[in-house]
């Protein structure tokens, strides 16, 4: 979560389209065929992919990968008045644990487990590793997901 | 001396297993006149008129439909369909000649300034046989592309980029006005993928509404405006039975890092 400090000038709007998503997402429950499900996440954040990989089950057997693309993720900077960095926050990252959960609980319920690719963009000093070791901790550390730089 | 001799099924094995060579077949065709139509056979599969001057080029060489190599050809792509007027379509000219084509890409560049209306009808000679379709332009009204659909009874991949669909011409429900509804829609098992800047909404209720359903296995959809996800979840579930791939690509603008800085 963000800690507030201080003032700020927020330099762009809050994401008004957030709030209107609610739990809508994609129902998968009958699509028992799939053998490849690949979601590229923006700035919505990752709660409607989450959404979308609960209503999965073990009557997926045809599941062999699920992929995960965030091609960049919400992120705030904050500055001390001198300009330098005071910190980095993600803007979601209640919703990137909750998917991390998920992503581990997928590959431990079925008897064959579905590659989980990630793909996640390196910024600034952060690798492509570090940003998803810090979105997804359980299942990077775990070994569910093989990630690949964006 | 006297002209070589093959029998015909060894000059077809010899042209098949040079199809992907094209300076190859080039070459074929100056040995002799009896080799020329195997060859154009491979030469014309697959016919790609980017521009208005390559398009400019073919009505030249092949004014003559009944001789020209049109027929022999599969895939059509034609990247400048703002060139292709209505009275293409007319019987006898260059159009007429593609009476095969299977796989066909309309593709208009850059924003409409004016001029004529672009049009889908000089395509229309072209759907009872296409099974694959794609379509990357503003210039099409919702119903027109929908129209083409419904009059493609083979059709079973769909490919719609960019089209213009924020000028709507109708709420989804009350069918084409271009082209007569098709008493044999068409079956839809293969692949669709829908980048829409406009939103999907008037594509996808379209869609849903065709007699029959849609089979898609590929769903490839990206979601550009809030709402999209409320028709990609009506296009999946839909598709349920068949799906056997699904790709969904948040799209929304946005700026990916806020700056805060102290004031």
């Amino acid at each position: 979560m963000v800690r507030p400090f201080g003032i700020y000038i927020h330099a762009d709007s809050l994401l008004p389209f957030l709030g209107k998503l609610g739990s809508t997402s994609v129902d998968l429950s009958k699509a028992t065929s799939l053998k490849n499900v690949t979601f590229r996440i923006n700035l919505s954040g990752p709660e409607w992919v989450t959404i979308a990989l609960k209503t999965v089950t073990p009557e997926h057997r045809n599941l062999l990968q699920i992929s995960i693309s965030a091609d960049y993720y919400p992120t705030i900077v904050m500055f001390d008045a001198d300009d330098t960095v005071r910190g980095v926050e993600e803007q979601t990252p209640g919703q990137w644990l909750e998917l991390d959960r998920l992503l581990t609980q997928l590959w431990e319920s079925h008897t064959i487990p579905p590659k989980v690719l990630c793909r996640v963009p390196s910024w600034k000093e952060k690798s492509a590793r570090d940003s998803m070791g810090c979105l997804l901790p359980e299942a990077t550390r775990g070994g569910t997901v093989n990630l690949f730089d964006a | 001396m006297s002209s070589p001799y093959l029998p015909p099924e060894i000059l077809d094995y010899i042209v098949d297993f040079l199809h992907d060579d094209p300076d190859a077949l080039k070459k074929i065709c100056l040995v002799s006149k009896s080799w020329i139509p195997r060859t154009r056979g491979h030469l014309f599969a697959k016919v790609e008129l980017r521009y208005e001057v390559h398009l400019k080029s073919w009505k030249k060489i092949f004014s003559d439909p009944s001789t020209s190599p049109a027929h022999f050809t599969k895939s059509l792509h034609i990247g400048c369909a703002r060139a292709v007027v209505t009275s293409d379509a007319e019987v006898g000219n260059w159009l007429t000649g593609f009476t095969h084509i299977v796989r066909l890409g309309v593709e208009t560049r850059g924003a409409y300034c004016g001029g004529p209306a672009v049009s889908l009808v000089p395509f229309h000679g072209f759907s009872r046989t296409i099974k694959s379709l794609r379509i990357k332009s503003v210039d099409y009204a919702p119903s027109q592309i929908f129209g083409f659909i419904l009059s493609s009874p083979l059709l079973e991949d769909l490919n719609l980029v960019g089209c213009e669909t924020s000028i709507d011409d109708g709420d989804g429900s009350d069918g084409p006005s271009t082209f007569v509804r098709s008493s044999n829609p068409p079956v839809l098992t293969g692949s669709l993928k829908l980048f829409l800047e406009g939103g999907m909404r008037p594509i996808a209720s379209r869609l849903l509404s065709i007699p029959g359903g849609i089979h898609f296995r590929n769903l490839t959809l990206t979601w550009n405006l809030v709402e999209d996800l409320l028709s990609i979840t009506a296009l999946v579930g839909t598709c349920s039975r068949t799906l056997e791939s699904l790709t969904v690509t948040c799209n929304l603008d946005g700026t990916p890092v806020r700056y805060l800085h102290p004031r």
